[in-house]
């Protein structure tokens, strides 16, 4: 069993590789796990975007499946993008509250950036699981993997990295108290290639 | 040697990288991935399928994943590209949130995408 101590998962399946240019403030609370694909064959292209760039997740794992660790689950990173609504993913909510984000996503005489970033707002100010997560309550694990425009697909997660994934949020879910229903595809969440993290199994 | 002089001058700021230039783009269809209103009147005309190439930039599929919207809705249609004195038909996908896939002859697909085409990526009429 690893230890999560000061947000770091301690274990020797896990290499820290933390860069502390993810961390954007401290995480209060994870109440859920989201599941990415990078859109890189390599970690390596992705540890270069992390140097420089502000946008990451937690975890990373590899094409040979080592889990690396990019940033302490008891900072918030820039890892989900904007919000879908969950009232008009799923039927389990009041027709009013529907209603209400149908009237923002479909709103005309705007552009479709500021439809989906209106209501990102409007999701945001819901309490999980009402909303789907955000930066601010969830843990991001990427799986090195490319996106491959002749099949308009990301690459299937292969065998190693499916093991590595089960392992890492069995034990994220352990140590932060997760239900299964808390762990999600980036494309589920937020508006990504809905073939990003389809072959990802756990 | 003009051109020389010019490019001389201007090497430290460009290092005379020969420029990609957009023509002649045709929106050919328009449509959506998944089956919902949203993108029942997304379109875009010729023009504005060339304004948009010239507004935007040439992104990696990591800047594409992290920083950009996956939107159903989409143009496709073929643009010309000049590169380097030569010119080849392209096959372009716009999508709603700001990118696009150019796929030329005998090439990789290129990822596009533009922070300033709001006014162009609206819901047509």
């Amino acid at each position: 069993m690893s230890k999560l101590i000061d947000g770091e998962l301690l274990d020797d399946k896990v290499t820290q590789k933390i860069y502390k240019t993810l961390h954007k403030g401290k995480m209060n609370k994870v109440s859920a796990i989201i599941v990415h694909q990078t859109g890189a064959d390599t970690a390596e292209q992705t540890f270069n975007s992390y140097a420089n760039s502000p946008i990451g997740a937690h975890f990373l794992i590899d094409k040979d499946g080592t889990i690396y660790q990019t940033a302490l689950t008891t900072k918030i990173a820039h890892h989900v993008g904007k919000l879908k609504s969950r009232c008009l993913q799923t039927p389990a909510c009041a027709k009013e509250e529907t209603s209400a984000a149908n009237a923002i996503y479909l709103q005309k005489g705007i552009s479709y950036s500021v439809r989906v970033q209106n209501l990102h707002k409007f999701e945001a100010e819901k309490n999980y699981p009402d909303r789907y997560p955000t930066n601010n309550d969830s843990v991001g694990i990427e799986i090195a993997g490319k996106f491959i425009a002749k099949t308009q697909s990301y690459e299937t997660v292969n065998a190693k990295q499916n093991a590595s994934l089960k392992w890492l949020i069995a034990e994220l879910s352990q140590h932060l108290s997760l239900q299964a229903g808390d762990v999600y595809r980036h494309p589920d969440v937020s508006y990504k290639q809905p073939s990003e993290a389809s072959s990802a199994a756990w | 040697m003009k051109s020389f002089l010019l490019c001389s001058i201007f090497f430290t700021v460009t290092a005379c990288a020969h420029t990609t230039t957009f023509t002649n783009a045709k929106a050919i269809s328009h449509g959506s991935d998944q089956p919902n209103s949203l993108c029942e009147k997304f379109n875009l005309t010729n023009n504005e399928a060339l304004e948009f190439f010239k507004k935007s930039k040439e992104v990696d599929g990591i800047a594409i994943h992290n920083e950009y919207d996956y939107l159903p809705c989409y143009v496709k249609g073929t643009i010309s590209l000049s590169h380097d004195k030569t010119t080849k038909t392209c096959e372009f996908t716009i999508r709603a949130g700001g990118t696009a896939e150019l796929t030329c002859p005998n090439e990789e697909a290129k990822f596009y995408a533009c922070k300033k085409c709001d006014d162009l990526l609206r819901d047509k009429p």
